[in-house]
């Protein structure tokens, strides 16, 4: 079993500077050997550990599988990429940033909609009404199908979106969406509104540890000490 | 073993399924717990296809397909979901009658169809319980209630969680909360009450916010719901019909005493469901007979909460271990979601013959 430990960071973007950031403010400095556009890299002074730079969700999936130890992506990520995620991550701790809301949002115009019984109310009519059940577009497939089924809701469609999930429903793709918002601004922009009791998950970036990682003692010995660190960071501030 | 004999006795022509279907009527009207358990793939053209998760939709398709009026099937082979763990094909048999307008004798025949099938697959002491929305139906109609509410209540049925939800809420009062604001223009509209004036405010803004003239909900439909929807955001405190709804959903009672716990609803809630209650005895008498080894139990809470069941349900499962072997029903409406012009009678059951025998040896070596 291998000594060092591998930790995933997201590779681009506001996630991978503030992760950099926390890392840095704890201690663990992060060099690219090779300059930025290389996809591996190492903690200044701590050789036990590698860092790999990959797409947030590339990392939840990897967490899942076990080939990496330490990632860090969104909550929302590894709810909706790892089956049974609960037991395929050993613990997860919030990181204070890359807040988003998973939310259920329908058009505004629908002013006969204002919750999820509405929603469900709809839903049941929706065959006999327009040869077809109420659809829904999201990228979020079990996350959504968990939601519903907490709700008892059992009459919908499940479309899948990949991209500019909120344009949907006004080009005809969908009826309603489930969808990532920080700001709200997007949806209001397409003339959505989020059900009064429809957020689903309210994520943010995690460092998660896989169950699966082959943990050696002092890869072990070594996630603890990063992990008491940004601890340390975290509750001294920010 | 095969329950081919007994199948064809009861007129029952075998039928011989693909195991690949395209996905969409599976997806457009199975359950929840069905299809996110569907193993869906894509055709050579980008079409998506799904194993068979289930052999009833395959039937009605079928019998769609052939044009006939009436037809009694049975099948046996295997299914296949994906489970957290453990295999995910399982085998099963059953039998489904489609088209025949006699439903309560069909209803009686399938039920004694179903235990006899069971006791050949080795069973030999069952539990059989019994359900159906009639019944409730009928109390809900008998009951003082906005309309609104009827149609959510009759839609949890069989839905033990959310109908908990819902009868903590009519007790305790309270509706949606404050209705949500709307803009001036829309504002004014609803206040008039009209429809019409409503819908078209509401069609003028759809256009202007570049919405695809109407693929889904309508102004109109929207408008009618909203206006119909007051109930929900008024107080509403029925502790009285609950107490007589949660009375009823309790209810479990054995054929011969099932008449008898209705007169005792009736005395104690002053609401007469005999007439609905001789409905489900008569189907249940034939069966009485064949009493050993049979415990047979109606519950009146008992139902599947899928729009296509519309009348009577039933499971079977193994008195020692609580096992499912069986389970059916009455399904009047699935055939007209999956195409039919008209309402076309039926119900079916089918019983869990167990994993393959080959994966079974497969795991134990």
């Amino acid at each position: 079993m291998s000594e060092t430990i591998t930790i995933a960071i997201p590779s681009k973007g506001r996630l991978m500077e503030k992760t950099e950031e926390l890392l840095a403010a704890a201690g663990y400095e992060i060099s690219r050997q090779g300059g930025a556009r290389k996809y591996r890299g190492q903690v200044v002074g701590r050789p036990q550990i590698d860092v790999a730079f990959l797409s947030a969700s590339e990392i939840a999936r990897e967490l899942g599988q076990g080939r990496i130890h330490l990632g860090v992506t969104g909550l929302d990520l590894l709810q909706e990429t790892i089956p049974a995620w609960r037991e395929k991550i050993e613990s997860h701790a919030p990181l204070g940033f890359g807040h988003a809301d998973v939310v259920m949002a329908v058009p505004e115009l629908w002013i006969d909609v204002a919750a999820m019984e509405d929603l469900d109310d709809v839903a049941a009519g929706f065959l006999a009404r327009h040869g077809r059940r109420l659809r829904i577009a999201t990228k979020y497939w079990n996350i959504t199908q968990r939601f519903l089924e907490s709700h008892g809701m059992a009459l919908y469609r499940i479309v899948e979106s990949l991209g500019a999930t909120e344009g949907a429903p006004a080009a005809g793709l969908a009826d309603v969406i489930v969808d990532i918002t920080s700001t709200g601004s997007t949806l209001k922009a397409n003339h959505l509104k989020v059900l009064s009791d429809g957020v689903i998950l309210r994520s943010e970036a995690h460092l998660a540890a896989a169950a699966r990682a082959p943990w050696s003692e002092a890869g072990r010995k070594a996630a603890a000490d990063l992990q008491e660190a940004l601890g340390g960071v975290l509750a001294g501030g920010a | 073993m095969s329950l081919r004999p007994l199948f064809e006795a009861a007129g029952g022509a075998p039928v011989d399924l693909p195991v690949l279907w395209a996905a969409d009527p599976f997806l457009e009207t199975a359950g929840e717990d069905i299809r996110r358990r569907m193993f869906v793939t894509e055709g050579p053209s980008g079409e998506r296809l799904a194993l068979r998760p289930d052999f009833t939709i395959p039937v009605c398709l079928t019998h769609l397909a052939s044009g006939a009026e009436t037809g009694r099937y049975f099948y046996e082979g295997l299914v296949f979901r994906r489970h957290d763990r453990g295999m995910a094909e399982r085998a099963e048999t059953g039998f489904e009658v489609i088209g025949e307008g006699e439903r309560s004798a069909v209803d009686a025949e399938l039920l004694a169809l179903a235990v006899e099938g069971v006791r050949r697959t080795g069973l030999a002491e069952m539990r059989l319980r019994v359900g159906d929305i009639g019944l409730f139906a009928a109390l809900l109609a008998a009951l003082d209630l906005p309309a609104a509410w009827r149609q959510r209540l009759r839609r949890a049925f069989g839905a033990e969680a959310k109908m908990h939800a819902l009868l903590s809420r009519l007790r305790d009062g309270g509706g949606n909360g404050a209705r949500p604001a709307l803009t001036p223009e829309l504002e004014q509209a609803a206040a008039t009450g009209e429809k019409e004036l409503l819908a078209a405010q509401l069609a003028e803004r759809f256009e202007a916010e570049g919405y695809q003239p109407f693929a889904g909900r309508d102004p109109q439909e929207i408008a009618a719901r909203f206006l119909e929807q007051r109930d929900f955001y008024e107080t509403t405190t029925r502790g009285g019909e609950v107490k007589v709804l949660e009375a009823f959903l309790s209810i479990e009672a054995a054929p011969q005493t099932l008449a008898e716990r209705l007169a005792e609803f009736r005395r104690d809630h002053g609401i007469d469901l005999s007439e609905a209650g001789e409905r489900v005895t008569r189907r249940l008498a034939k069966l009485e007979r064949r009493g050993k080894g049979l415990d047979i139990f109606f519950s009146a809470g008992f139902g599947r909460p899928l729009d296509y069941y519309t009348g009577l349900v039933f499971e079977i499962r193994d008195a020692a271990t609580g096992r499912a072997a069986a389970g059916g029903g009455r399904y009047d409406r699935l055939l007209e979601m999956l195409g039919a012009e008209r309402p076309i009678p039926a119900a079916g059951f089918t019983i869990d013959l167990g994993r393959p025998a080959a994966a079974r040896a497969g795991e134990a070596s």
